[in-house]
């Protein structure tokens, strides 16, 4: 009964019922809507940048990040290999070296840093660098002089495919070595701070001019299947496969750059969304009290005739519950219409943004796309319901409270 | 007849509906401001720490040094060119840059290493104020160098350790000397941060060698009013056959980010004053609704349809002025507040960048005039739009019907 009360109540006065509705409807829509490019963006922006070095989850030695230092190794490098690979928790495994050094050649000196990878196992999907290849091709894994750099770098140091230049930096001992590589690639993100920076070399060429074992690695670095789920595979991970003297850690503790931009920014969309929600509240609680205050008479004849003041409370707040509900649907089916557009098509943005806009050292995605989750709409749903519901106690009590007398004579 | 008073006794008519407009108004107009001041802020941080930190507003290059900068290619007569360009308006200061390699006993990185005149080049940048821990360079300690954040970082280095810098000096011999670490930068930009080196200039001339010449002018306008197009005009008629740029030729990432954060907050008030929008259509329609059978009495009694429309518009027209003056005095309060307490994000981050410029992780707002402006004109143009429907729904009230009851809204 509370139920047909609710909805002839809210049939009765469409057009106000159809405003607030959609103006539930404007707020979830743009709020799926935010959050799904928010969820596409990061998404996006963590997957880029583990493949710049170091993954999702990487295998350090212990101390690294603190002072990354070519002297600190891991060892037994095959072994936690072949443990993690047990797992099945994770995509790719990439043994890599990374340190910091100079390229000299007769013209110019850049200060660089270089990433050593095992060519076999690396491809355009787990290195950012060599997915945008754009002269040359990949030295193979016997090629221990092949080297990939930056458009940037080639230009700063007059390099051409072919050319040599020399490496310097400290071995594993903390001599200054020097070593000479030639150019068999030239790759262009299109972002400054790498183009003009780094290097890939191959790993055994490099375990040798820093007088590294085969096993003796910086690190692990490992491609997860789906990056929200970095905290828990770490867990597990550090469960099965630790070894003392080496640690593993999530993205966000190897690019806290990364992770802060992504916090602040997700953080920021909350307080606005949070903001907008309070809007659509205040006219939630508009309209509610008009059609409380509208219905004095008829609440009075009602609780005249007997009807607990409680049933009359839970009525009015079925109505605004039945008006978010209405509200979120037509909200929830735009926004996955919009999802869908920009799953699919994606909006070009390239007109706005300069090639190479970053943050963080990632470059942004200049096509707009989205990716919502079931999680979001179990986020948005219940805070707009509870929104209307907290909207309209008030005027539920209110005319709960009404004395049937005066209620009946009022005017 | 008076509208307005019309208006006000309409509009005390309803008090709970007239505040709950006035309420979702005062709130977005004041979010609105905060906003725009964190915003502006921001990117006054990001002009700041762009040109004020190491770049300057303009730069004098020999030409194609970008591409192709070392050592040899050299502006010659620099010294005699930056006492030229100060008399044309710009303070200039002369460095020498070059890539070396930096070595501790554990560990090595490449640096870009850059003599300046210390007094010189505090009229230009401010990078004396950038320092972290320590002090800055000075011309009597020419063995103390400045180091960017993560350079120092990686190389476990804080004031008072020492470095080895390893290079080729001018004549093509081996240059090397051990420098004391005088002090560690606050983070700058992305190639400062990593490798920058900052050493007094005579300290860099001793190291490589190189007895003349300059690798870049940075300069400064005197005048804040200067316009930059203006000043790379004249830096250029001093500074023949050299490569003159301003910083957004030098940044055009950044340029156009500032350029563009103006959109983002478009975007902003265009949500916040949408949804602000259906609130005030809401109340408008609900007060018009309520008020048919009087509406039809004043048509009736000869009123006009525009004055009709007039009176709507100017209900809503009242109620967002009185919600806008609180809105903007407490928008402007919080945005005053932010120019003094920061919005401390150290929870999130110890650094933020965006296109390679560094940023503290203290936010700091700036209130300007357009801050507050702007909120104010986007609320009463959503206020007229929302507020049309309503006005022209109970323009067209039937009299007739209206007063005998027969026809629903």
């Amino acid at each position: 009964m509370i139920f047909r009360l609710a909805i002839r109540n809210l049939t009765r006065h469409h057009r106000r019922s159809l405003i607030t509705a959609s103006s539930v409807m404007f707020g979830s829509w743009l709020s799926l809507t935010t959050i799904g490019i928010g969820n596409y963006t990061y998404n996006n922006m963590i997957d880029d940048s583990a493949t710049m070095g170091f993954g999702h989850v990487a295998v350090l030695p212990d101390g690294y990040l603190k002072e990354p230092s070519l002297k600190l190794a891991i060892s037994q490098a095959e072994t936690v290999e072949q443990k993690i690979a047990a797992t099945g928790l994770v995509r790719q495994i990439l043994p890599r070296i990374m340190g910091a050094g100079m390229a000299s050649t007769a013209s110019n000196n850049r200060g660089i840093q270089f990433i050593a990878i095992d060519p076999e196992k690396e491809s355009a999907k787990t290195s950012l660098l060599l997915k945008h290849i754009h002269q040359g091709k990949l030295f193979t894994r016997d090629d221990h002089q092949g080297a990939l750099i930056g458009a940037r770098l080639a230009k700063n140091l007059n390099l051409k495919i072919g050319k040599k230049f020399v490496l310097t930096t400290t071995d594993i001992t903390g001599e200054v070595v020097t070593a000479l590589f030639r150019v068999r690639g030239i790759f262009r993100t299109g972002l400054d701070e790498t183009d003009g920076y780094s290097i890939l070399v191959s790993l055994p060429g490099i375990q040798k001019v820093l007088s590294y074992r085969p096993d003796q690695l910086t690190m692990l670095s490992l491609l997860i299947h789906d990056q929200r789920n970095t905290p828990e595979v770490v867990q597990d991970l550090s469960g099965v496969a630790a070894v003392p003297g080496q640690t593993f850690l999530g993205w966000r503790e190897t690019q806290p750059d990364l992770a802060g931009f992504v916090a602040i920014d997700r953080g920021g969309n909350q307080v606005f969304l949070i903001f907008l929600g309070l809007l659509i509240g205040l006219g939630v609680l508009n309209t509610m009290f008009m059609s409380v205050m509208e219905r004095i008479r008829v609440f009075g004849c009602m609780l005249a005739l007997g009807l607990p003041p409680g049933i009359l409370i839970r009525s009015v707040m079925l109505e605004s519950v039945l008006l978010s509900t209405g509200g979120l649907l037509a909200g929830s089916a735009i926004a996955l219409v919009c999802d869908w557009l920009l799953r699919t098509r994606g909006l070009d943005l390239s007109f706005l943004l300069q090639e190479g806009t970053s943050a963080a050292g990632v470059i942004f995605d200049p096509v707009l796309r989205s990716l919502l989750f079931a999680n979001d709409f179990l986020v948005v749903w219940p805070a707009f319901i509870l929104m209307t519901v907290l909207a309209s106690i008030v005027p539920a009590i209110r005319a709960g409270r009404l004395q049937p007398v005066e209620a009946m004579t009022h005017r | 007849m008076n509208l307005v008073s019309f208006a006000f006794r309409n509009l005390g008519r309803n008090r709970r509906r007239t505040v709950i407009s006035i309420l979702g108004a005062t709130l977005s107009t004041a979010l609105m401001v905060v906003y725009g001041a964190l915003m502006e802020g921001m990117m006054d941080t990001m002009r700041d720490n762009i040109t004020r930190a190491q770049l300057g507003d303009l730069q004098i290059h020999p030409p194609d040094y970008r591409d192709k900068a070392g050592l040899y290619l050299t502006i010659p007569d620099a010294a005699a060119m930056v006492n030229r360009l100060e008399e044309k308006g710009l303070y200039g200061s002369a460095r020498l840059k070059d890539w070396m390699l930096g070595a501790t006993r554990d560990n090595s990185a490449g640096i870009r290493v850059t003599g300046i005149d210390p007094v010189k080049e505090s009229r230009v940048t401010d990078m004396h104020t950038y320092i972290a821990r320590g002090k800055w360079i000075a011309t009597e300690d020419p063995r103390g160098v400045v180091l960017g954040t993560k350079v120092a970082k990686n190389l476990g280095l804080s004031p008072g350790d020492e470095l080895i810098i390893l290079g080729q000096a001018a004549d093509g011999s081996m240059a090397n000397d051990i420098y004391r670490i005088r002090g560690v930068l606050k983070p700058v930009d992305a190639i400062t941060d990593r490798s920058g080196l900052w050493m007094t200039r005579q300290a860099f001339r001793d190291l490589l060698l190189l007895e003349h010449g300059a690798h870049e002018i940075a300069l400064r306008r005197v005048s804040e009013e200067d316009p930059l197009t203006a000043a790379v005009q004249r830096a250029a008629q001093v500074a023949p056959g050299q490569e003159v740029e301003s910083w957004r030729q030098m940044s055009p990432a950044i340029a156009d980010l500032l350029d563009m954060s103006g959109i983002s907050l478009g975007i902003m008030f265009f949500i916040t004053y949408t949804a602000l929008g259906l609130l005030l259509l809401n109340s408008g329609l609900m007060s018009v609704y309520e008020r048919q059978r009087e509406l039809g009495i004043l048509k009736a009694l000869g009123m006009r349809p525009p004055s009709i429309v007039v009176l709507i518009l100017l209900e809503s027209l009242l109620q967002t002025l009185a919600g806008v003056v609180p809105g903007v005095l407490l928008g402007v309060g919080g945005a005053w507040l932010t120019e003094y307490y920061p919005l401390d994000l150290t929870m999130f981050t110890d650094q933020l960048a965006f296109g390679g410029v560094s940023m503290s992780p203290e936010w700091y707002g700036r209130l300007t005039g357009d801050v507050i402006m702007q909120p104010a004109i986007f609320l009463f143009v959503i206020i007229m739009f929302s507020g049309l429907y309503p006005a022209i729904k109970a323009a067209r009230v039937n009299p007739v019907e209206s007063i005998s009851g027969t026809h629903g809204f």
